[in-house]
Order: structure tokens, then sequence, then C-alpha cells
């Protein structure tokens, strides 16, 4: 079953179209990692998904429902993590975190007090005196303290010291054990690469790559460090960029259709070692955000 | 080597200027409007010469208002026109004032500038030349208005630097109350609070007859210590700048010895738990809002009690002449008589015109506030729907406006009672307070409206329409437009002039139903718009 199924929506900002046609699939029980760098359409997408921002065409399906007709329906079984979290100031995290959590039902205080105390919150501060990261983590304790079969995290760990990443994780991989969908919208890079089972890459209002990220690494090119006995020219090479050598050491990157000629290539020429990297996230990011870093490669 | 704190107050000033740009200009010109407003009355009046004469004489209008002083066209204008001005510009320079220093400070923007070499004093200095300046402008522009009008230029220079010195002690006040709290809300109530008490003061110089110690502490009655036009005392004006660099130097003492961010008041540890019954939008929207309403009725208490203590001074003779003016105006106040005119237009002030309908916008708009802070999405990513949500609010704004004029009717009723040691008063004065829950719940309604429909301009929409409103009261008062015009306004179906025994109940059913509708509406509205 998808829990989140968007076809071709877009909303606009006045003139500014914000989105321009986001297809999406989130299936049941996966955690979803949805990149795109800052202004592409991310937080607009996830309003929409909420029910707080009106779509201007397209579809939207959220749990079998409507977002915005079925908003308070759905609101039960899902939790929101809004990435730049503001609470009220005179409030304490405490008493933020048991409202929340009674406008969704009971809170169970056990598992309450063990996310405080992972999270290392101290819940008697005032929201004003909070700094980001503790501000997140009052989201964060209020999110993983509720039953919610779907979780919609807008780049929640932005504020979070490594430390409370490495736990923000671990909740993350106990939510999916229990079978919970986990839609992730994240900038860092490391944190999708672990957590997630699929990634959607937005730009500019589109997506334009999704897939596991076995899928999306295939469509890149993989980074070679070789040493050959023989000289070569590898720049005369189909699907060959970005080549650096260092007296017998060649380190360059290969399309991934172009493997095979290139290996073929290289192996009469003596090879003394060989060492492959398959493209990191990072690079799939650069790739299709970075025009202009692509095309000053291209260049070269 | 020596620190210079003054470094960078010219850039920020520019910063501001530009931040101001729409913000200063209004409340400059809005304190001239009223002025020209002032001009265009009296010169428009078949006979000011009565008017004034009548007004000067009438207890009711001279412990409210003050004598006019001196008796002449200027003194007439100048009687309820540096009144009006002074108010703007007063909370006008003291709400920038705070706009420029706490607000910038506890929303953090300030780490930004202060990581730039950036003196400890300049903010607070640029937002003080700002303010005094706005003031001053205001003042001068009033100056040249005035001779512009034909009248003497040394009276009109003396009004005009009179205005803008009430403008720049509440700059300092404004200041003050930044350095104090550590919330910038808090701050400006703390200055509206200031201007309750300095009206505290005007009312109680007025009382003993326009010209007593008590209009040193209310900046709106300095025209009466200079008198332009009249005597033109120049001198006080030195004194007003030394009253004003009071609070100044103040402000700047506090902020050597305070955090940045932090206000006079230490934060204290807060509960870690909530009791159950704290889980619901309504349970919040209480939460937030009950200190709001808990001032303001201690202040309608305060205002309500002090004036009703007063209210048996006024002498109750009404001079021949008045008897025979005919503005309707006139009329009423014959008819209920000075003390009862004077509790009647003082409740209809506080618990309507000048104060509920104000306390009605701004609980109304403090949804907006929620919402541009983020709040509300929050709560509305919960099982909650947008009805529950926003009539959590409204229904805290009817509640709180219904409980702060029931707080005001029993505090002016029992003054009135207890210093008259007649208690027939008090119920009559209580069912007077009363009887503006309608107007006041319409004027919530019409807000709800707003926010519902048009979010982005609701506010400037709501201030513009109760200006309307107050408008329309003004021109009746003076016999320019009817009573048919009033009826626009919610003001005029628990209006003072009408005496309450006599007050119709149809009307007031009426405009509980258009506050329901209106109020309805803005909810549809609010439902169908996308959030932020």
């Amino acid at each position: 079953m998808n829990v989140i199924e968007t076809s071709k929506l877009t909303k606009n900002y006045g003139k500014h179209a914000a989105l321009q046609g986001v297809d999406l699939i989130v299936k049941q029980g996966e955690v979803y990692g949805f990149i795109g760098p800052n202004g592409s359409g991310k937080t607009t997408t996830i309003r929409i998904l909420l029910g707080v921002l009106r779509k201007n065409g397209g579809e939207v399906k959220l749990l079998g429902g409507d977002p915005w007709q079925d908003a308070v329906a759905l609101h039960k079984r899902l939790i929101y993590v809004p990435g730049d979290v503001t609470l009220w100031p005179n409030l304490t995290g405490g008493e933020v975190i048991d409202f929340l959590g009674g406008l969704q039902g009971k809170i169970n205080p056990s598992r309450r007090r063990e996310l405080l105390d992972r999270f290392q919150l101290d819940p008697k501060k005032k929201c004003r005196s909070y700094s980001k990261g503790n501000r997140q983590k009052v989201a964060l304790v209020s999110a993983f303290a509720s039953d919610a079969e779907l979780l919609i995290l807008d780049e929640p760990t932005s504020g979070l010291d490594p430390l409370m990443e490495q736990i923000f994780q671990e909740c993350i991989f106990e939510i999916k054990k229990q079978g919970k969908t986990v839609f992730l919208s994240s900038h860092i890079l490391a944190e999708v690469e672990a957590l997630c089972d699929r990634v959607g890459i937005i730009r500019q209002g589109r997506i334009v790559e999704s897939g596991t990220l076995e899928e999306l690494r295939h469509l890149t090119r993989t980074t070679l460090t070789v040493e050959l006995a023989n000289p070569i020219n590898l720049n005369q090479l189909h699907g060959v960029h970005d080549v650096l050598q260092k007296e017998e050491k060649w380190r360059f990157s290969v399309d991934a259709n172009a493997m095979e000629t290139v290996m073929g290539a290289l192996a009469p020429m003596g090879i003394k070692s060989l060492m492959a990297e398959p493209p990191t996230l990072e690079e799939l990011f650069i790739r299709h955000y970075g025009d202009k870093i692509e095309e000053r490669i291209e260049l070269i | 080597m020596k620190e210079n704190h003054f470094v960078g107050t010219g850039k920020l000033l520019k910063l501001y200027l530009r931040r101001d740009r729409i913000i200063l200009p209004i409340w400059i010109l809005l304190a001239l409007t009223v002025i020209y407003g002032q001009v265009s009355f009296v010169k428009a009046m078949p006979d000011w010469q009565m008017f004034i004469t009548e007004m000067s004489a009438s207890p009711l209008t001279s412990s409210l208002l003050g004598p006019v002083v001196p008796l002449s066209i200027e003194g007439a204008i100048l009687w309820r026109g540096i009144l009006q001005a002074s108010i703007t510009v007063m909370i006008g320079a003291a709400i920038t004032v705070i706009r420029h220093t706490r607000t910038e400070e506890s929303t953090g923007r300030n780490e930004l500038i202060f990581g730039r070499p950036v003196g400890r004093y300049a903010n607070l200095s640029a937002a003080l030349i700002l303010s005094c300046g706005g003031s001053l402008i205001a003042g001068l522009l009033t100056a040249v208005f005035l001779m512009g009008n034909g009248f003497a230029g040394s009276g009109s220079l003396l009004a005009g630097l009179t205005l803008a010195a009430s403008g720049c002690i509440f700059a300092g006040i404004g200041g003050l109350c930044a350095q104090i709290f550590a919330h910038s809300g808090n701050a400006r109530g703390a200055v509206f609070g200031a201007y309750g008490l300095t009206m505290v003061t005007m009312v109680l110089n007025n009382m003993g007859g326009g010209s007593t110690g008590w209009a040193w502490l209310a900046p709106e009655a300095w025209f009466r210590i200079t008198v332009p036009f009249g005597q033109n005392h120049a001198w006080p004006l030195l004194v007003f700048i030394v009253l004003s660099a009071i609070p100044m130097m103040l402000s700047y003492m506090l902020l050597v010895r305070r955090d940045m961010g932090a206000g006079l008041i230490p934060q204290k540890e807060g509960s870690a738990t909530t009791s159950p019954r704290f889980n619901s939008p309504i349970a919040l929207a209480w939460r937030q809002q009950k200190g709001r309403i808990l001032i303001w009725a201690i202040g309608m208490v305060w205002l309500g009690g002090t004036m009703g203590m007063g209210t048996p001074n006024i002498s109750e003779a009404i001079s021949s002449t008045f008897a025979h003016m005919n503005t309707s105006w006139a009329s009423a106040i014959v008819e209920l008589g000075n003390q009862e005119g004077f509790i009647a237009i003082l409740i209809y002030i506080l618990g309507l015109m000048g104060g509920l309908s104000v306390f009605a916008i701004t609980m109304v708009q403090s949804l907006r506030q929620e919402e541009k802070e983020h709040y509300a999405e929050i709560v509305l990513s919960r099982p909650v729907s947008r009805i529950k949500w926003m009539g959590s609010y409204l229904v805290i704004a009817f509640a709180g406006s219904a409980l702060i004029l029931c707080v005001l009717g029993l505090a002016s009723g029992l003054g009135w009672s207890i210093a008259a040691g007649e208690y027939s008063h008090f119920l009559r004065v209580l069912v007077m307070s009363l009887s503006k829950i309608p107007s006041v719940w319409t004027i919530i309604g019409i807000a709800a409206l707003l926010y519902g429909w048009l979010p982005r301009i609701a506010s400037v929409l709501n201030w513009l329409i109760l200006g309307v409103f107050i408008f329309i009261e003004m021109l009746w008062e003076v016999g320019i437009v009817g009573w048919s015009a009033m009826q626009w306004t919610p003001f005029a179906y628990a209006h003072y002039s009408i005496p309450i025994h006599e007050l119709p109940i149809m009307p007031l059913v009426v405009l509980l139903s258009i506050s329901a509708a209106l109020t309805w509406l803005g909810i549809i509205g609010f439902r169908r718009r996308s959030i932020g």
C-alpha cells in the first residue's frame, strides 16, 4: 500500500511556481529520503501533505485520504516535525510535549521519560531559553513518544549534535522495525544514506530522480583509482571523466554504462592495483543540483 | 584603550529608517491629521465662540478634557487636538523604540548585528534618535501647519515643540520598558500601562482646574504648562527635556547591567509536566491570553475605580446656555446630568471606543501572530480542526471581553457609589458597562472576518475601520454628521448619550447575531485558505 502518493502536484505563490508537478510514491513501512537544495519545494510539498497549504493542481493522497479534506482524521495517524521548530516562548518543553501529546490522545509516561533521557532534554526550561537544537529535541521527543503510523520529518536534525544525530537514527530504526513509515526530508546526506530505503531528489519543484540508493548509483559514475605498468591515454576513452594522474597512478570516474569498455582497455596495461569507489550521495546530489559544477568539470 | 560604545549608531539609524519607511510617516502624519481635523472642526463650526465658552464652562467636559486655555480659537483647537496628537506621538515613539531594541533582541536578529563592530549603545541610541526625531518632525509639521492657517508663529512653534516633547519622553519610557521586559509584547503592554497612568494624572489635573502639578506627570497635558497662544511659556520645554532624559539615562544604565536577551526579571524554571486538562486548543488559548486579560482587568478596575471615586466632585450645575446648544451631544448631557454623564462617557471610552475595541482587535490578531510564528502549524498538524483552533481563540476573546466589561462596571459603579455614599448608582453603572458587550463582540466579529479572509492586511484594515468609527463619533459630537451616520458604527447601540434605562434591547440582539454571523464567515474563510 502506498502511504503517500502524489502526481503532477503543483503549487504557485503568485507568479512563482514552487511545485511544477511533483510525483511521489512512499510505500508502507519504508523510510523515504526527500532531498533537494534550499528552495526546491521540499517544505512546500510537506505543507501540502499536512493540509496546511492548498494545492493548485494535481493529485495528492495521504494514508488513503485527502490531506486537505480529511486533515483531522489523518493527523490522528501521523506526526509532523518541522525543520525550524518554533515553540511558545512561555511554555516549558515538558508542557509542550504533554500538550501536543494530549491533542493526539494519551502519552505513555515511561516512553516520554525514556526519550527525555535519551535526548538529554531538560523539560523544565521555558521554550524561549532553548537553543535551536533543544527545540528540535522537544519536537522529536513529542514525535517519537506517539503511536502514529507515519512520521513526516522536515530536516529534523539540522540543529542536533552528532551524538544526538546518532540517537535520532536509532529511534528511526526502531520505528521502522515497528513497520511504521517515515518521510524524511533532509540535508544531511550521510543520514539519508544510513536510514533511507528509497530516495527522491527534488529540484526546482520537480522530482528529478527517485529510487533506491543502488538504483541511483547505477545512473552515475564510479570513481576508479588504478596503478598501471604501461602508459595509457585515458582521455581518449569514451565515458571517462575527471582524469587525474600522479606518476603511475590514475584517478578518474567512469559512467556506469562505459565500465565494460574501460575495464577492457585497462586490462592489457598491466594493472598493479585497482580500487573502485561507488558514488556517494554527495556526488549524486551535486550531479543533480550543480549544473555549474558539472559544466566546469566537463570543460576540464 | 577606551571603547566607543556608540560606534555604528549612524549605520543602524539608516537601517531603521529603511525598515520604518512606512510606519514612521504613518504615526507622524497621523498626529498632523488629527490637528488638521480639529482645525477644520473648529473652523467649520457656525459659532465656535459659543462652543468653547460652553465647553469651558461645563463641569463635565472640564473634568474630562480640562478647560479651554486660552479661550480663543487656537485654544479650542489645541484643547482636543494636542490631546489626540500626543497619543499618536507618544505611543508611536515608544513602540518604535521597542520595535528596534527588544523585538530585535528577542528574535535574535540583534546577534547578527552585534557580531559586527557595533557598540553596545548603538542600537538603543539609534532607536531613541529615530523616535525623538520622528516626534520632532511631527511637532514641526504641526507648527508649520498651524502657521499656515494664519495662527501666531510663536504659539504654533511652542505647540509643536510641546507635542514633540511628549513623544521624546515616551521614547525614553519605551526604551526603559524594553530593558525591563524580556518580551517585546510585555514591553508594549507596559507602555500602554504607562500611558493609562498619564491619563489618570491628566484627568486629575483637569478636575483640579487644569493647572495643577499633576500636569507635569501627563505629557498629553503639557500644553497646559506651556500655554501656546496664551502666556507662551518656553522655559518648561527645558524641564521636559530633562524629564525625557531621565528614562533614557536609566535605559542606558540598565542596558549594560543585563545580559543580552535577558530582562531584569530572571527566568524561572517551569514545570516539567502539565495538568491532563491542558490538552486542547482552548486550554492553549487561555494559557496564552490569560495574562493579557488579567492586565486589562486590573487596568480597568484601577481606571474605573479612581475615576468613579472622583465623580461626586463634579458639579451638577448645568450652565444655562449649555442647555440651549443644539447639538445632540449637549442635550444628551443635559438629560443625564454631569455626574452620570461623566460616568457614561467614561464607561463608553474605556469599555468600548478607546479601550475594549482595542482589546478585541488585539485578541483576534493574536491568531495571526500564532500563525506567523508557526505555532498554528504545530497544532494544526495534530488532529485539531481549523474551526476548533480559531474558535478557541475567539471564545477566549468573547469571554475575556465580557469579563473585563463586567469588572469595569463593578469597579466604576462601586467607586462612584462609595464616594457618593449612594448605592443606587451601582447597578446602573454595571448595566452600562455590560451593555457594551454586543458592540465589542461585533468588533471581534469584524476582526475574525478579516483574519479569516485577508490575513495579511487584516491588522491594517482592522485599525482603519476602528479609526473610521471613532472619526464618525468625533464628527457627530461637534454636530457635523447626524445620528444616522453614527448608526453605521457599532458604538451607537450602547452609546453614552442614551440613558441606560432607555437603551433599546432589540438592536443589541441584532448586534449579537451580526457578530455571530461575521465570526462564522471568518471561520469559513479560514477553513478555505492556506496557513502561513
